[in-house]
């Protein structure tokens, strides 16, 4: 059965083949968010909420572009909307924390001391927290090259840009990437 | 070279666009400081995990978490279109009725009415005798007859 056909039969309500779509697509929709949130357990929410958004807006696929493209567009817009929900829940915590002892609770920055070993997954995090800072053009276009593996011409057709535009955001946000962890390293062995 | 001047060449040591001058003596500064030397380093260490990204392998149980969703949000859609249907068809079944009763009263208030008022007053009616009954069948010419 081709994919077109399943996704006729998903536009007449056959959640059986809907199944087939959750099956196919999921490690790959699951990669995507976590890429972009850096949590399992969101990365893992999130794919539920795209696929619910896909069974949803089916009927709005067009067939216009490839099923995947849409599928990845869906998954990037719901990782960035659980991102911004997430800076503004932050803000609103760091504000009551603010007036409530006077000072912002400041778990996130970490920092170490020079003479201590930086493990990977210590070194990961730093990434992933420099990832963070990048403009959101930036972030998706590394994203989803750097860390999903993905060619410049899809990133191109996901974003909807050039290609020579897609190598250049992946261009900035590498540089961008290295200032920032320059940047926080220079700081924290000071 | 200081460590200040070597921290703002960093990136394009890193990105190999800097010249064979400045790359040689960045080098050398990076022998001698320690500092600058474990900056460099953990940089690209940071940097080279690019190459070995962690990959979640997939959830087997992620349709049987999807469904109840899936079935909650099927109901939701037919609620809400319920949650719309209704109001309609009832403001259409008022509106409807309300026609039929303006319909129904306007015909049977100009037959009847226009016939009880011209067998009492024995002339054809017009529009004045709403507005100056009095004129034609005064209170008191009406007790007298009686």
């Amino acid at each position: 059965m081709g994919e077109l056909e399943i996704i006729e039969g998903i536009k007449n309500g056959d959640q059986k083949l809907f199944r087939l779509i959750v099956k196919e697509y999921q490690e790959f929709l699951l990669n995507i968010c976590y890429h972009f949130v850096h949590n399992e357990d969101d990365a893992k929410d999130l794919t539920q909420d795209v696929f619910l958004e896909v069974y949803k807006s089916i009927h709005a696929f067009r067939g216009d572009a490839k099923f995947k493209t849409w599928l990845y567009r869906i998954a990037v817009n719901k990782s960035l909307n659980f991102i911004q929900r997430k800076k503004i829940r932050k803000l609103f915590v760091d504000m009551d924390s603010l007036f409530r002892t006077g000072k912002i609770d400041t778990c996130n920055n970490h920092s170490f001391n020079a003479d201590k070993t930086i493990h990977d997954n210590e070194r990961s995090r730093y990434l992933y927290q420099a990832i963070d800072y990048l403009s959101q053009n930036q972030r998706i276009a590394f994203s989803l090259h750097h860390l999903d593996g993905m060619p410049y011409s899809q990133i191109a057709d996901i974003m909807n840009i050039s290609i020579s535009s897609v190598e250049s955001l992946i261009h900035r946000a590498k540089s961008n990437l290295q200032k920032r962890l320059i940047h926080f390293y220079k700081k924290n062995m000071d | 070279m200081i460590c200040k001047e070597v921290h703002k060449k960093f990136n394009s040591y890193l990105n190999q666009t800097i010249d064979k001058k400045h790359k040689r003596k960045l080098e050398l500064h990076f022998q001698d400081c320690t500092s600058c030397n474990r900056i460099l380093s953990e940089v690209k260490s940071t940097m080279n995990l690019l190459e070995r990204v962690e990959i979640l392998s997939a959830d087997p149980f992620m349709f049987t978490r999807i469904q109840p969703k899936l079935e909650a949000q099927i109901d939701k859609s037919k609620q809400t279109l319920q949650k719309i249907l209704h109001p309609v068809v009832l403001t259409l079944i008022l509106l409807l009725s309300l026609f039929i009763g303006i319909g129904l009263g306007s015909k049977y208030h100009n037959n009847s009415n226009q016939n009880d008022l011209k067998n009492i007053i024995g002339k054809e009616l017009d529009d004045e005798l709403y507005f100056n009954a009095l004129a034609y069948d005064s209170i008191e010419s009406f007790l007298l007859t009686e």
